[in-house]
């Protein structure tokens, strides 16, 4: 983890692009479902330390937009979710900083639609697809 | 292998919410009686402090074929694991989202039917009931 921090600060130091390892998950879109029109809350993602003090707003970018609607990113509050093997566990009880993910298909538009984001933590990034039910 | 378990590491540092493994539920069977009008699920979904977060949304994808389904809020106690920060809500009565399935009157025989549940933060759950009438 030291050699991590080193080489982001080396790399920051020289203005290279420091390329983080990805956990990709595109195969396994999470479902999710969404009303005609409505901005729809899909997601929250939290980058905390043990502590439970936050350590970034992971950013959020775009790499498939949705073909009927728009997604949208914002700051805001949620109770984490960590498993209990998490030494972040018991932050779940308090609200903490939280980037946001919504969607809003186009009006009247009702099926299914689907998007890729790129969430980018301090040490990895996320690549998540979603698959939404627009009803 | 060794990238694999530096990217863990990673991930536990630091310490994101991840969405995975979302299978679809497994068909979850219940008995009724015939014509009796029964509570066969109680969702919910609750802050850490046992606040309603949101009321679940209930849409019927397949409806049974021997009976009808319905759905409004009502109060139950809540099932959380132990392994939930929730758990100590368990004791309380709490608001939630009650579905019902109704036979026809006079049928006895197996029924089934699929509803989605929509979760706080758009998750859904799409679960098979297989109903067995008494």
């Amino acid at each position: 983890m030291r050699t991590l921090f080193l080489l982001a600060a080396a790399c920051e130091l020289a203005a290279c692009v420091v390329t983080l390892p990805a956990i990709v998950d595109t195969s396994r879109p999470v479902p999710k479902e969404a009303h005609s029109g409505e901005n729809a809350k899909i997601a929250f993602f939290v980058s905390l330390s043990r502590s439970c003090r936050i350590r970034s707003y992971p950013e959020v970018r775009i790499q498939q937009p949705p073909l009927h609607g728009s997604i949208t990113t914002a700051v805001g509050q949620d109770y984490p979710n960590y498993s209990q093997d998490n030494p972040r566990y018991a932050c779940n009880a308090t609200l903490a900083g939280s980037r946001q993910l919504f969607y809003q298909s186009a009006p009247d538009f009702h099926g299914d639609d689907s998007f890729i984001i790129d969430v980018r933590y301090p040490e990895h990034r996320h690549i998540i697809k979603y698959d939404v039910e627009v009803r | 292998m060794r990238s694999l378990a530096s990217l863990t590491t990673a991930i536990v540092v630091a310490g994101c919410v991840v969405h995975l493994d979302l299978e679809k539920d497994k068909p979850l069977h219940r008995a009724v009686h015939t014509g009796e009008r029964d509570q066969v699920a109680f969702f919910y979904s609750l802050k850490p402090m046992c606040e309603v977060d949101v009321l679940p949304e209930i849409t019927v994808v397949t409806a049974p074929g021997h009976g009808n389904v319905s759905f409004g809020n009502g109060q139950d106690y809540p099932d959380y694991s132990p392994n939930n920060i929730r758990y100590d809500c368990n004791k309380q009565l709490v608001q939630g989202t009650q579905l019902f399935y109704q036979s026809a009157a006079d049928f006895q025989g197996a029924d089934s039917f699929v509803v989605d549940v929509r979760f706080a933060n758009s998750h859904v759950r799409t679960i098979t009931y297989k109903i067995a009438v008494h």
